[in-house]
């Protein structure tokens, strides 16, 4: 008889039951999904970098006639356990070409390394250990390919000091160490054989070779302080979890998912509990008249539980299936730059799709507790018992200027706000979600965030590392300001009247107390200290004065107007501190020296492009007109707008954009499905309501008008909380990642204001209005004469 | 007396489990104006369904019904709502109202909704105001529909289906839903409405309802059986006999 009853109601109630089908099967594919991506991707970055073999300490170096060799240092000092060293060239964009043009995507440095001199496990798009590279062909890590527009197969020549070989791609592989977005290094593996033609008898090369140094240790601080002494060849140094932290902005991108899986399996619950309470609350009179012929409450609980399992397992078996091609595509974006291996991926998507069926059957047991209050009074009574109506409305139409259907949708929402707040609170997560994702992309590609880089704003960045290498010397300020004034009096004559300025990095050792640190350090030149942003304190004033961000302060535990040594030319110097800046260049590290101090270029470790600032105020339009002509005045190196050279630098933005847009189609799959449910329960359950007032003269389209308002009305409201939320969200979210990259003081989000307060809000409006609008159409099928046999 | 409503050959049939079933066969009858008719029959002879065809809630199979001389069969549904609206009046037998609305937005509402109703808003509010107070009902005129009584409640559909002025009142079962004091205060307003000019039709299987009609349809099987005339009904001394004359009728016709 059960199956009977089962059969008639699964027919009777098709639409209710297949959005109930439809929500079970989204829970179950989200739950496995989502539990399957944070389990692989909360230990992702741990296997992998024990996967590679990455050490505990990494230093990179620069090969420098007459230095001590750091095999000497490292087998000197206790606290190093053993060590893999790598020799490597490296490598600027002016060594790079694809089509006989510089390759892109290679402005900061990239390093040359042959196949025997392997130490760590790297491995290919299929995550397969990369053991040899055959003779002519060449494997990339990075996004050099992408940048590029390469596939494998195609073509990269690669030139040093007069020996050119141009190499098929084989492909693209992850390197652990190096390979991050942020890190922005690209590493190419050739064979021993080709990497023999550029070193075998070619002295030259030697300026370009270095080493890295993977180091085993327990105890970094010992490791660093050794190292601090070696001199000015060190190019990089820092601890595996600095290099870890090199991931930020892909975990970023792997913490947005795990968010938005959250999110999504809380819905699908919300939703599954609302549904299954409402189908149960719409059956008051079967279960009423089956009390009444004195069925007991645990037949009609189990009759319930039946149908519910039936539906949950069918649910979870599909939703089981589509999780696994859901789950690999949420995480494909994360995983095109590390290996993420999902130990018992299988079993635990199957143990998901079971929890989610259990979870459902507790539901609909509590549910179901319902049944025992009905009583047969209630099928007798059409479910009322006495009470015939809810909560009166908190709105008065006599005393209101609204149109009918306006307020009536207006009045509904106010008086039953507890029915509503679902739709609200999904809607307002989901646009929040990504709002908050639309800010962070525009922040990270605004041109002012270049402030936070620690340099001052300009309109177009032109870089040529080859050249710039030439300024590695005594004089080299001197070449700058002559190569400043140079582009400077070329603009003016194009018409383009401009100023130039340069910033020269130098690595540094800084000490204050038993406190020292290796710090990247800037100077610029054609530009004053005062020029740039401070968060505390004033700029440095002369040259015994020095600007720190705050994680150099911390780590000298040092604070504003104490004095600290910087050793310059093997001599430390004192400098007083004047105030805190914000540097994300190099996870917050960073020294500002005041214009005016000598310094020996030699000891310069690299430079950041000329920053060019027009002084005309030239427009838009004619920006981008400037930013061509001079990149065809320099074609000899990389010229790009402010927004370009930041993404070269943080290089995720483009992730990113593809999580919005994969964020913004979930969240649009949600508020369709939440509309069509929510629209579905309030018609059944206004069914009399409609009735009435197409009997008392309503016109469909006023019913229609009445429905769609009211989700109207929500999501105005919702998006009104989004947007009040969204400052505090972001801070909450994606405010620690920042300062995790060295923005200490927080980051000023770049709002679009036609972006976040009209395209999203009105996309999210305009399909919940379209969703609930032909929902609200199936209002036809309710004729006035129902007035009369409602129950 | 004109007609307000005139029924010709109506028919109406439904298809249940693909077989035909017609409830009601080849209907004729006129209403005039001012009359006040009740529908009397056995359950499932089709009352209800008479007086949904006829008021354009329910479509016909067949036939033709003239409201004010326009065939409800043949207006479209738009059209049919504007009438219903504005020149039609409806009273069920379950009170059904808004229920985040007060008793007086309920009565409001259609007003409100009138495009034919050209009174402004504040008239419109008094003139629900003074309806409620005709009925007895005026000061609850800000509660909350779960605080009134049944009896209350109906008197206040009765002034919904009266805001906009209608030409004829439908009611199905008016007093089925009320006890017995409830049910003989609501018929004595819709008498009194009656006695104002308002022309009602309604459908009851109570004889006390139906002896203060001034016309007893009798329906069997989705045919009228018989027709039963009185004068208008003016005071409750004259129930008791037209009581008794309309059961000896009924009884004549099978009841």
């Amino acid at each position: 008889m059960f199956l009977r009853i089962l059969k008639k109601d699964m027919k009777r109630k098709k639409t209710m039951n297949a959005i109930l089908l439809i929500f079970i099967v989204l829970a179950s594919m989200f739950v496995s999904s989502s539990v399957n991506n944070i389990l692989t991707v909360s230990n992702a970055l741990d296997s992998y970098f024990e996967m590679a073999g990455v050490s505990d300490y990494f230093v990179a170096i620069r090969n420098i006639a007459g230095s001590q060799p750091v095999d000497e240092i490292l087998d000197n000092t206790d606290a190093v356990g053993s060590y893999k060293r790598e020799d490597i060239i490296y490598l600027n964009q002016q060594n790079l070409s694809c089509d006989g043009k510089i390759a892109k995507g290679a402005e900061n440095t990239s390093l040359l390394q042959s196949n025997d001199s392997i130490k760590l496990n790297y491995y290919d798009e299929n995550n397969e250990l990369i053991k040899r590279v055959p003779e002519g062909k060449v494997l990339v890590s990075g996004r050099f390919m992408k940048i590029n527009d390469l596939h494998e197969g195609d073509q990269v020549t690669i030139s040093i000091s007069g020996v050119s070989k141009t190499f098929d791609i084989a492909g693209n592989f992850k390197d652990a160490a190096l390979g991050s977005d942020m890190m922005g290094m690209t590493r190419f593996i050739v064979n021993e054989k080709d990497y023999a033609e550029y070193t075998d008898n070619n002295d030259s090369v030697l300026m370009y070779s270095g080493k890295l140094y993977y180091i085993s240790t327990g105890d970094t601080d010992a490791v660093e302080k050794a190292m601090s002494d070696y001199g000015n060849s060190i190019v990089f140094m820092g601890s595996v979890q600095m290099l870890k932290m090199s991931y930020v902005m892909n975990m970023i991108v792997a913490g947005v998912l795990l968010v938005v899986s959250v999110c999504l399996i809380l819905i699908a619950f919300v939703m599954l509990k609302f549904t299954i309470t409402f189908t149960l609350a719409e059956e008051y009179r079967e279960i009423g008249v089956m009390k009444a012929i004195g069925v007991r409450n645990i037949s009609i609980r189990s009759l319930y539980m039946i149908k519910y399992l039936t539906l949950s397992v069918i649910g979870a078996v599909i939703g089981f299936a589509a999780g696994i091609p859901f789950g690999n595509m949420l995480l494909s974006s994360v995983s095109q730059s590390m290996v993420m291996k999902s130990e018992n991926g299988l079993l635990v998507n199957i143990i998901c799709s079971a929890a989610v069926v259990l979870i459902i059957l507790l539901f609909c047991y509590g549910c179901t507790g319902k049944v025992k209050k009905y009583t047969p009074v209630d099928a007798i009574r059409s479910g009322t018992t006495g009470e015939r109506f809810g909560k009166k409305g908190i709105m008065s139409l006599s005393k209101s200027r609204l149109k009918n259907e306006f307020f009536m949708s207006l009045n509904d929402v106010l008086s039953a706000p507890k029915r509503y707040a679902i739709i609200i609170v999904t809607f307002s997560l989901c646009l929040l979600l990504v709002l908050i994702l639309v800010i962070t992309v525009d922040t990270l590609k605004s041109d002012k965030l270049i402030t936070l880089f620690g340099v001052t704003e300009c309109d177009v960045c032109y870089s040529n590392q080859s050249m710039q290498m030439d300024y590695m010397v005594e004089n080299g300020d001197q070449m700058i300001k002559d190569k400043i004034e140079e582009i400077e009096q070329t603009l003016a004559d194009e018409g383009m009247p401009a100023r130039c300025i340069n910033e020269v990095m130098f690595k540094l050792t800084a000490t204050h107390g038993d406190k020292t640190c290796k710090s990247q350090t800037t100077q610029g030149i054609g530009t004053t200290c005062d020029e740039y942003d401070y968060a505390e304190g004033t700029a440095p004033q002369n040259e015994h004065e020095v600007a720190v961000t705050k994680v150099i302060a911390d780590k000298l535990n040092a604070h504003i107007g104490d004095t600290i040594q910087i050793k310059i030319d093997n001599k430390d110097t004192d400098f007083i501190i004047t105030g805190y800046y914000q540097d994300m260049n190099n996870y917050g590290e960073g020294i500002r020296l005041h214009e005016s101090l000598k310094i020996n270029y030699l000891q310069s470790m690299g430079f950041f492009p000329f920053q060019i600032s027009f002084t005309d105020n030239c427009d838009k339009a004619e920006l981008n007109n400037r930013i061509d002509k001079i990149r065809e005045l320099y074609s000899d190196g990389n010229v790009s707008n402010v927004g370009e050279y930041i993404d070269s630098i943080i290089g995720v933005s483009d992730v990113l954009d593809n999580v919005r847009i994969l964020v913004l189609c979930v969240t649009m799959i949600i508020i369709i499905l939440v509309t069509i449910l929510m629209e579905r329960s309030f018609i059944a359950k206004e069914r009399s309501e409609i009735a009435i007032l197409k009997a008392v003269g309503f016109k469909n389209k006023s019913i229609v008008l009445w429905h769609t308002l009211r989700f109207a009305i929500t999501t105005i409201i919702s998006v009104v909380i989004s947007i009040a939320l969204l400052i505090p969200a972001a801070n909450l979210s994606i405010g620690p990642v920042f300062k995790m990259m060295g923005a200490v003081y927080g980051v000023k989000y770049d709002i679009a204001p036609l972006e976040v307060f009209l395209i999203y809000p009105a996309a999210v409006f305009a399909v919940t209005m379209i969703s609930a609008f032909i929902m609200a159409l199936s209002t036809h099928s309710v004729t006035a004469s129902e007035s009369s046999n409602i129950e | 007396m004109k007609n307000i409503l005139k029924v010709s050959d109506l028919c109406k049939t439904y298809i249940v489990n693909k077989r035909q079933n017609n409830v009601l066969r080849n209907v004729s009858f006129t209403v005039e104006e001012g009359e006040m008719t009740a529908v009397m029959g056995p359950s499932g002879s089709g009352k209800s369904t008479l007086l949904y065809c006829v008021s354009g809630m329910d479509s016909m199979t067949a036939g033709s019904a003239l409201f004010c001389g326009r065939n409800i069969a043949e207006i479209s549904q738009t059209e049919l709502a504007d009438i219903r609206l504005d020149q039609m009046g409806f009273i069920f037998q379950q009170m059904f109202m808004l229920k985040n609305l007060t008793v007086l937005d309920n009565i409001l509402l259609p007003a409100f909704q009138s495009k034919a109703n050209t009174a402004s808003r504040n008239d419109k509010k008094e003139y629900a105001i003074s309806l409620m107070h005709r009925l007895g009902i005026s000061d609850i005129a800000d509660n909350d529909i779960t605080e009134v009584s049944g009896g209350q409640l109906q008197r206040a559909c009765i002034c919904r289906s009266m805001i906009n002025h209608p030409k004829m009142i439908f009611a199905d079962e008016p007093t089925g839903a009320l006890n017995r004091n409830s049910s003989d205060e609501v018929m004595d307003e819709l008498a009194k409405l009656n006695n104002d000019g308002t022309t009602i039709m309604l459908v009851t299987h109570d004889v006390k309802v139906a002896a203060k009609c001034s016309r007893v349809l009798y329906i069997v099987d989705g045919n009228i059986k018989g027709e039963y005339n009185i004068h208008k009904y003016t005071s409750r001394s004259q129930l008791r006999e037209r009581e008794r004359s309309l059961n000896n009728w009924l009884m004549e016709m099978g009841w």
